[in-house]
């Protein structure tokens, strides 16, 4: 049967590079104001470590808690000078029989630290934040705690929202403020002598926190009014220890996984009951400062091996250590380099970018695979490339290359990509008018939002791709793109700066002898066999280089940082991108490049992945094979031991039963392709041996260690599983056999406590078992409503909590509280309200019982409403929520619109089969900023409007030099200038949020005339 | 002795701040707590009370002026270092608003205390440094054994360590 396949002209998106315009005299100096001074300590000499217990009601509010202050010793120990017990000003009232217990435990404990300064003291909170922790900030002590933005407003008084000073010229470039649309903590105050009431103090500065995402946060201290000129305001040093576990580990810690992790053998304790002070509860709280104290001693041990110029509380991530090496081995910015890159080179390049290629190919079809993924994909394309001369290069020239790019197009064969000879030569960027060639396509397939494809793609202008690209679009169809415009990135010299250094502390890298990306893989396979051998291996080092690997092969070559600006300031960008020549825009969160952010690397890097799994892709299909779905570095082939047919609706080949079919390849066929990739070992051979394609350990009997009959069943890009059949014929799912994609976010519905994700492996074994026609017996937890767990990150979510008429500090939810929040049925919101504008949260409890019951708040109006999970029965302050069955039933069919059905038209819910390319015609261009920011609240389902977090420009209308039409434009409904986001009706939130209030005015005035 | 070493620590901070990386005074005087950051640079409190045609001496309160008026005479920057000693005192016994002549008497022992430990440090509190530096030439000089040679040269010398005794 031959198929239609339809042809969709579409919205299609490139990134841009964009920069603020400023006028000649109103640029900043970029003098920094700590030039010339010594760098602050690594470590101080002294560290206040706290952490505090809270009630379990709505407002978490402070009960008590413990500190210590110790200082360093020689030996990188800790000495515990002085440690007590704060508790709430008002817990004597409040609960007095808690306060005994404080007071009893004191008395008749004796603490375990150095006597020479007193035993446990019980204070206050008010006399900790005079007595210890103000004298703590100006000894400039590290500030310690585990989740330290949830204890430091646990000491807070009052909390408001963090302002950016205006800027004194309009044109003047903003300066980075990461604080901005943060909170702003209330510490400190003094008991006016008249009234006797308690106010802020004046001349101790605020607590400034921005969350980041839930391992990060950007801490410091506010400005204050007056500065005492003989010692001026200097920092506050704030550690989170989940911080600095994570740039370690590149892993996610609780102090709990921290303690395992890092060996301390009295961690953290358990808890009998949270909330209730008695005596085993204070011990529990003793218990977690002393197991916090020790973990921050192993925390500097591991980070003390490197031998890098980082502050550990600027230790953000593990690309914070990654871009402090470049930094110890004498690596300038690249973007400093000269000549400097033109900007419209840099829009053209950051044009051609796009992440890594994730598809589904066999839909809700199980079938037989073979698993495999290639070694360290990154730093493997890196050194094929030899990307590490540009980064050490001392000058990088742009050449025009239009000529050899063409030629090299024209001659090049799936047999030649497969020569290590050829990949230095893929650095160029080429000009193309794409005529249905298979390229990576960013398109609102289907919903508002952008996604990746792989696809047909035709346009009608000329739009900019990266070599590799081009490369596998030649390979996957046989007909080179025709150049317009080409040109080559070339290095040359070496820059003078560049010194070895140890990784680790312990492996010497030369930066000008060694390429770094190649030289820490060898190196990490080299400790393994070393290991194998019985050789003294140190532990450290193996994790520490795959974090480095990951962490410095890719990411922080492509860092934007968006500087959050408030609403009404917009700032006038410069846009580089597919265009020949820039345009004016405004916006209200520009970009800034990281330091070691330089897009014609970042955009070579993923489009040689992409080239790799596009010569998989065609080894599998010239041999008659289909992969089941692929993400980034890995693909899922469909292969049995012996091969043959395998039922699948859309495939070219039938069974003697007449149904569909597609080849399955045999175990032999798929390790002749993996021997393929041998010839594209960038390695040293003798350390890592064969190919860079590997069959996974899960393809093999953990057990027997033989290799097993593994099965897939994929619903679309990210969201799969692997699984085999046992003895019985019933399905298993190994661990990291499944994706956690789309349901991650949720919280476990068999005890929302406990972070085991178990669960998801049970809505798989249903999925699998329900596909392959088997009874399944799902749990008895479907009907409860499905539940995220959210932090109060940001003043926007918190502000409606707060109540109203608005209730004390002590009474309110705070900042960094824990959260619930339901997710609510498409059409299943309360009449009369904006969806895309009404998000409920309540207080975080786990007794899943009692949500039905709570008052749910709706972040953007404040008001509150009920929620179910039943269809019947609504009223108009109640909303539908889906339960977790309503969300598996939506997750088992989520489309991938990316994709072709076997019908030929665009995947849908109910397609089933093998999938085929899209073809895409350029309806519109836009370009966009960054696809991943605030990415914890789009899966929490935060965010509900695109332009909150991604950046939309558009070309301005009528582009004469394209012989365009202009898109339509539409006005700001509230303000009359022209809006830049494809949706929005409103050029900024604050005039989004002008109009609703005008609309709730007349609606409440309207209201009040029908009353009287 | 300290009730508050977090007080001590942000004192010894301030001073930090306040004075640039490795201040030291000419006549030699590096303890930060006799340092004052000048115009001209950094000078010591002695040295500033010279300039100044001061006298080289300051009465210091032993016991804190709001305790008892007994006065002893000391070197002016040892009376800045005394002062500050006294503040790492209990605030009541510092400031004693209630006249307790219990705290009179541990502010009076404190200030002994804190001077007998000052004369310490003055007189033989250099010797420990440099001993240790001393070691650590003679080490570069001669070689690590140095010391085992030395002991064979004068085997009179006492026992170089407890276990020795008696064999």
């Amino acid at each position: 049967m031959k198929v239609l396949t339809e042809v969709t002209p579409l919205t299609v998106a490139v990134r841009q590079w964009h920069e603020p315009i400023v006028d000649p005299g109103n640029e900043s100096s970029g003098t920094n104001p700590r030039a010339g001074k010594d760098p602050p300590p690594r470590w101080p000499d002294g560290v206040l470590i706290f952490d505090c217990e809270t009630t379990t009601d709505r407002a978490q509010r402070l009960t008590f808690g413990w500190y210590r202050y110790a200082r360093w010793q020689a030996g990188g120990t800790l000495e515990t000078v002085a440690e007590g017990i704060l508790h709430a000003d008002d817990l004597p009232e409040r609960d007095p029989a808690g306060y005994a217990r404080l007071v009893a435990f004191n008395r008749n404990h004796l603490t375990d630290v150095n006597s020479r300064h007193g035993g446990i003291t019980l204070i206050s909170r008010r006399a900790f934040l005079k007595d210890v922790f103000w004298p703590a900030l100006q000894a400039d002590v590290h500030i310690v705690g585990y989740n330290l933005p949830f204890d430091l407003s646990r000491l807070a008084v009052d909390w408001g929202e963090t302002r950016r000073k205006r800027k004194r010229s309009r044109k003047a470039l903003p300066k980075p403020e990461v604080f901005t649309r943060g909170f702003s903590l209330t510490l400190w105050e003094y008991q006016d002598k008249t009234t006797g009431e308690w106010r802020e103090h004046k001349y101790r500065p605020r607590i400034r926190i921005k969350h980041v995402d839930n391992k990060r946060a950007f801490i410091g201290l506010g400005p204050v009014r007056k500065r005492d000129r003989r010692d001026p305001q200097h920092g506050g040093r704030f550690l989170d220890l989940k911080t600095l576990a994570f740039a370690l580990t590149n892993r996610g810690h609780s102090l709990d996984s921290a303690c395992q992790a890092f060996e301390i053998t009295e961690g953290k304790a358990t808890p009998g009951q949270h909330g209730l002070i008695t005596e085993d509860y204070i011990a529990y709280a003793w218990q977690d400062v002393k197991a916090s104290l020790a973990l921050l001693e192993r925390l500097r041990v591991e980070f003390d091996r490197h031998p890098i110029h980082l502050q550990p509380d600027r230790a953000q991530s593990p690309a914070s250590i990654a871009k402090a090496y470049l930094r110890a081995m004498g690596i300038t910015p690249l973007l400093d380099r000269e000549p400097v890159l033109s900007r419209s080179v840099l829009g053209q390049t950051m044009s051609a970018y796009f992440g890594g290629r994730t598809e589904c190919r066999i839909r809700r079809v199980p079938v037989p695979i073979l698993y495999v993924d290639f070694l360290s994909m990154y730093p493997t394309v890196n050194s094929l490339m030899g990307l590490w001369r540009f980064i050490t290069a001392e000058r990088i020239t742009v050449v025009d290359a239009t000529e050899d790019v063409q030629a090299l197009l024209d001659r090049v064969t799936l047999d030649g990509c497969f020569d290590p000879v050829l990949w230095p030569h893929l650095t160029f960027y080429a000009q193309i008018v794409p005529d249905g060639d298979v390229l990576p396509v960013r398109a609102a397939y289907s919903s508002p939002s952008f996604t990746i494809g792989v696809n047909r793609l035709t346009a009608d202008r000329p739009l900019w791709y990266a070599g590799p690209d081009l490369v596998a679009s030649t390979v996957l169809t046989g007909k080179p793109p025709s150049i317009l415009r080409a040109f080559r990135l070339v290095p040359s010299g070496i820059l003078s700066t560049l010194r070895p250094v140890d990784l680790g502390g312990a492996v010497p890298i030369d930066p000008r002898r060694d390429d770094f990306f190649r030289f820490v893989i060898e190196e990490r396979k080299r400790l393994k066999q070393a290991a194998r051998n019985g050789e003294a291996v140190p532990d450290h080092l193996d994790p520490f280089l795959k974090v480095l690997a990951n962490s410095g092969g890719y990411g922080i070559f492509a860092e934007l940082n968006r500087q959050e600006l408030p609403a009404e300031e917009l700032v006038q960008v410069s846009v580089f991108g597919a265009r020949e020549d820039p345009f004016t825009a405004k916006t209200n969160a520009p970009e800034m490049p990281g330091t070691t952010c330089y897009p014609p690397i970042a955009a070579l890097i993923t489009s040689a992945a992409r080239l790799m799994l596009a010569l998989l892709e065609r080894e599998v299909t010239d041999q008659g094979g289909a992969y089941a779905f692929c993400d980034t570095d890995s693909m899922a082939i469909v292969g049995s031991e012996h091969g043959g047919l395998v039922p699948c609706p859309g495939g070219p080949e039938r069974m003697e039963d007449g149904r569909e079919a597609i080849q399955a390849l045999s175990w032999a066929d798929v390790d002749t392709i993996v021997d393929l990739f041998a010839a594209l070992n960038p390695y040293d051979r003798c350390v890592v041996r064969g190919s860079v394609l590997e069959i996974e350990d899960i393809n093999y009997d953990s057990e027997s260690g033989e290799r097993r009959q593994l099965w897939c069943y994929a619903i679309s890009a990210k969201r799969y599983a692997l699984f085999y059949l046992d003895s019985d014929g019933v399905p298993r799912v190994p661990n990291d056999g499944y994706s956690e994609h789309g349901l991650g976010h949720l919280l476990n519905p068999s005890d929302p406590g406990v972070e085991d994700r178990e669960w998801i492996r049970t809505v798989w074994l249903g999925l699998i078992s329900e596909a392959q026609g088997q009874a399944f017996e799902w749990p008895d937890w479907l009907d409860r409503p499905a539940m995220s767990r959210i932090t109060a990150s940001s003043p926007q979510v918190l502000r409606p909590l707060v109540g109203k008429p608005a209730t004390t500090y002590d009474d309110a939810p705070k900042p960094f509280n824990f959260l619930i929040t339901p997710h609510v049925m498409p059409l299943g919101h309360p009449v009369g309200i904006d969806p895309e504008h009404f998000h409920l949260v309540a207080p975080y409890t786990r007794d899943a019982r009692q949500w039905s019951k709570l008052r749910w708040t709706d972040i953007y109006s404040g008001d509150s409403f009920a929620v179910t999970t039943r269809s019947q029965g609504l009223d108009e302050r109640m909303a539908r929520v889906q339960s977790y069955g309503d969300v598996i039933a939506r997750y088992r069919t989520h489309p991938e619109p990316k994709s072709l059905g076997p019908d030929g038209t665009p995947c849908g819910k109910q397609t089933v089969g093998l999938l085929q390319r899209r073809s895409v015609t350029l309806r519109e261009l836009v370009h966009i900023g960054k696809e991943t920011n605030r990415l914890e609240d789009v899966e929490q389902g935060l965010v509900h409007d695109r332009d909150e977090v991604q950046l939309v420009f558009h070309e301005p209308q009528g582009d004469a030099s394209l012989g365009l039409e202009a898109p339509p434009q539409t006005m700001c409904s509230s303000c009359g200038t022209p809006v830049t986001s494809t949706r929005a009706k409103h050029c900024s939130a604050a005039c989004r949020q002008r109009a609703y209030r005008q609309r709730r005015r007349r609606s409440n005035s309207m209201t009040r005339c029908d009353a009287s | 002795m300290t009730t508050n070493p977090i007080k001590t620590d942000a004192r010894h901070a301030r001073r930090h701040r306040a004075l640039p990386k490795e201040a030291r005074c000419r006549c030699g005087e590096d303890d930060l707590r006799c340092l004052i950051s000048t115009g001209d640079g950094v000078t010591c409190y002695a040295c500033q009370s010279l300039k100044f045609g001061r006298a080289a001496t300051e009465d210091h309160h032993v016991a804190g002026r709001h305790n008892l008026d007994m006065t002893v005479p000391v070197p002016n920057n040892d009376h800045r270092v005394l002062s500050d000693t006294q503040h790492d005192w209990p605030r009541n016994t510092l400031r004693n608003q209630t006249k307790s002549p219990l705290l009179q008497a541990a502010a009076a022992i404190r200030g002994w205390i804190d001077i007998l430990v000052l004369i310490l440090e003055r007189t033989i509190g250099w010797i420990p440094g440099f001993l240790e530096a001393l070691d650590a030439w003679l080490c570069e000089r001669l070689g690590p054994d140095w010391g085992r040679d030395f002991r064979s040269m004068y085997p009179n010398l006492a026992p170089a360590v407890p276990g020795e005794i008696g064999r």
